[in-house]
């Protein structure tokens, strides 16, 4: 009543002012506005996130979002310049959504793959299109999601779409002017050796999309990448056989794209496995030998460790409920059994980031507990079991062995694309967004919580930690959101 | 001020005079010119009709209806034009103020480019499709976001307009340093310097000893010839044409690939 904007409040003070911190964020979700009111959208953009990852190079942090890239100075978030292109209408699928994972920094370039398979590249003075490379050859579902990787002078792109039908690859493009360097197919062709996987006939749209980054071992030249489902995933009536290259691990030259070797980790899916979980290139002593080590926790319940130098499986154990398979046998193939109306696991894990801390000499994970109604050709109608609700778990899995050393219960949603990853640091420490809106600091030697931040946001993403000005960062995209943490 | 001639924002030569544009024009010249100047940048008794951005979103039949109508209160009479010409006249100054793009410019886009990579040494500072220097604003869609006639007094007068992010600094830091270049980033606490090699340079408030304000931009004013100048402005208009966003590029769509003939250069190769 007199106006007076004045309060007597006078705990915080000029004596402990300067420990003021950031408590709290509420995102306005006023980008509902303006996407399109299909049922699609309205399940998905219920829970929108930042799935991307950014990168850290010379003091700029590097930040991708819906067809969007950021340039913002490490140190306060600010924004030195923002590269947007439109969205374009007809795409589907989690492009369609927004969703892109990060992007790539080779010399005065950055990279980034387009909602419509569009590797682009940009000038990191300018933030502007500099070259842009239509990567499909043909009229297909594509999308793109996927944070390139640069491997040399190269830079190299997947596509998504496996559930839309398209016929997957991978292509790898010079840097310096665009031209192709090479293009893996990962379902073949009529008349391929690999055709016989697919009954002979495989189809123009069979999936194994290539939607994840796989990871590069420069001492042996090799790059590694993941595929996805073949297509359609629930519907296998056209296509008997293992259906090479969806859901494999592919070990290739990254000069030419050729295959050293692969490893299938679901043959013949019908469940939507792709093996697009994270590729982790470890050197470790196990079992008393020193060996290099491709750790891989997939989605259909099973952690694999590889031997990377030949495909050959060391250990593989259900890190998750699984029933549609009693173990992997000594060929690698699993073993399945008969599978009821209820198939375990849904997917227990997804793309999100992984960590294995050489300290702790453990993997870890975010695995989801949730079992499914099995779908397949003819009984997509009629009556199928209540499915549970899906329950997500920070999991340290011992990679001697392949057991859970211990893992920790999530509380909040783990459905909704809410594919938050790990990071582990030698601060002995791990850093995850949770389903329920918070940033965990938890200590990696038990998952015990030491740190948390509430955002209220959508986690869909992965933290990363840089060094600024000798200060250590430590960042997460969270809901529409990026944000940067430091000590005092 | 201005070194050289202002050449025509509209073509002359390219149609023939029974076209619409022409009509267009020859009534322009006849019933408007004599407030609004001849070259539409605004006369002794009515405004300037050009680098009016308020008016880019205006639609034809607006513009015909207030000529038709005209604005007594400003002074400017009705013109009762029969509706073929005032269909052409309304056309023309509705295009006054559309992206360059929009617009055919007239002059030789090749010879516009080989002056921008050469004798004007535009490509110096500025990149165009990837080509170029990043020290300067990026032009590659100049003509997507400027009329003819913004792009022109840009040209003749940098200063007029300076592309955010681009203000032009000197810095003094505590340490003695002094850097100049761009404020690219900037707020009450920090200033993200962009120096003239295209590095930046984090700079907090306890670093810096002062910011001043240069010149508000370090390009000089174009000195070219008029047809020079024409044909810079003819090949700006050819840039934006190949940014155009793919219609369905999901798909394999050709309109992705830009047409090799509307490029200022052709920089998307494989």
């Amino acid at each position: 009543l007199s106006g007076n904007r004045y309060s007597k409040l006078a705990e915080i003070n000029t004596s402990n002012v300067s420990q003021l911190q950031l408590k709290w964020i509420y995102t306005v979700p006023l980008w509902k506005q303006f996407y399109p009111d299909t049922s699609y959208f309205r399940e998905n953009f219920k829970y929108f996130g930042l799935e991307a990852v950014p990168l850290v190079a010379d003091g700029i942090l590097y930040a991708t979002g819906p067809q969007q890239t950021y340039a913002l100075d490490a140190r306060t978030g600010r924004q030195i310049w923002l590269y947007s292109r439109p969205r374009t209408p007809g795409i589907v699928g989690d492009a369609a959504l927004g969703s892109n994972r990060g992007l790539a920094i080779l010399g005065d370039k950055v990279f980034m793959v387009t909602h419509d398979a569009h590797m682009i590249a940009l000038n990191r003075t300018t933030g502007q299109l500099v070259r842009f490379k239509v990567m499909p050859e043909k009229p297909m579902h594509y999308g793109g999601t996927v944070a390139p990787m640069v491997v040399k002078d190269m830079v190299i792109g997947g596509v998504a779409g496996g559930d839309w039908g398209i016929r997957g690859f991978l292509a790898a493009f010079r840097a310096s002017d665009g031209k192709q360097v090479w293009r893996r197919w990962t379902v073949p062709a009529k008349g391929d050796p690999e055709a016989k996987t697919w009954g002979g006939d495989p189809a123009e749209t069979g999936g194994g999309g290539t939607w994840i980054t796989g990871s590069y071992d420069p001492e042996t030249d090799t790059l590694y990448w993941t595929t996805g489902n073949p297509y359609p995933d629930s519907d296998d009536r056209g296509r008997p056989g293992d259906n090479l290259y969806t859901n494999c691990i592919l070990a290739m030259n990254p000069d030419t794209g050729e295959i050293k070797w692969f490893y299938q980790v679901t043959p013949h899916d019908v469940h939507d496995w792709d093996a697009t979980a994270p590729v982790v290139l470890v050197d470790t002593v196990l079992q008393g030998q020193p060996r290099k080590l491709l750790l891989h926790a997939d989605k259909n319940g099973f952690f694999y460790v590889l031997d990377r130098t030949n495909g050959k499986v060391v250990v593989a154990k259900p890190f998750v409920k699984v029933n549609w398979a009693s173990g992997i046998g000594a060929d690698g193939r699993p073993q399945r059994v008969p599978e009821g109306g209820i198939v375990c696991p849904e997917s227990g894990t997804n793309w999100n980031g992984t960590a294995f801390s050489p300290e702790t000499h453990l993997y870890y994970i975010m695995a989801v507990e949730k079992c499914m109604v099995g779908l397949s050709a003819g009984n997509w109608k009629g009556k199928h079991p209540a499915e549970e609700v899906a329950k997500k778990y920070l999991e340290a899995l011992d990679i001697s062995d392949g057991s859970v050393a211990w893992k920790i219960p999530e509380v909040g949603l783990a459905d909704g694309k809410r594919d938050a990853g790990v990071l582990a640091t030698s601060g002995g420490l791990l850093f995850y967004g949770d389903p329920s809106g918070d940033i965990v600091a938890a200590d990696a030697r038990d998952g015990k919580a030491l740190w948390h931040f509430t955002t209220n946001g959508e986690n869909k993403s992965s933290p990363m930690t840089y060094t600024v000005d000798g200060k250590q960062f430590v960042v997460l995209a969270v809901g529409p959101n990026i944000l940067g943490f430091a000590l005092p | 001020m201005l070194a050289v001639a202002v050449p025509p924002l509209w073509g002359q030569s390219s149609s023939t005079s029974a076209s619409p544009s022409a009509r267009g024009r020859k009534i322009f010249a006849s019933r408007c010119a004599a407030c609004h100047g001849a070259d539409a940048r605004g006369g002794q008794y009515g405004p300037a009709l050009v680098e009016k951005s308020d008016l880019r979103e205006r639609p034809v039949s607006w513009f015909r209806d207030l000529i038709r109508k005209g604005v007594p209160s400003a002074g400017m009479p009705p013109f009762d034009l029969p509706k073929v010409e005032l269909d052409a006249v309304a056309t023309l100054v509705h295009s006054l103020n559309l992206p360059a793009a929009q617009n055919a410019v007239p002059g030789d886009r090749l010879a516009g480019q080989q002056y921008f990579f050469g004798q004007g040494q535009c490509a110096s500072c500025h990149m165009v499709n990837g080509k170029g220097s990043a020290v300067g604003p990026d032009l590659s869609n100049l003509a997507r976001d400027l009329s003819v006639a913004e792009i022109q007094s840009s040209l003749l007068q940098p200063k007029a307009g300076i592309t955010p992010g681009y203000e032009s600094v000197t810095v003094h830091l505590r340490n003695g340093e002094i850097l100049s270049g761009f404020a690219r980033s900037r707020s009450n606490f920090e200033l993200v310097l962009q120096d003239m090699k295209g590095k930046f340079h984090l700079l907090r408030e306890d670093e810096i000893s002062s910011v001043n304000e240069n010149e508000p931009s370090p390009m000089p004013p174009l000195e070219a010839s008029p047809e020079d100048l024409q044909n810079l402005l003819a090949s700006a208009e050819g840039t934006a044409r190949s940014r155009e966003h793919p219609k369905s590029p999901h798909l394999l769509n050709p309109a992705g690939f830009p047409s090799r003939g509307s490029f200022i250069l052709s920089p998307v190769t494989g």
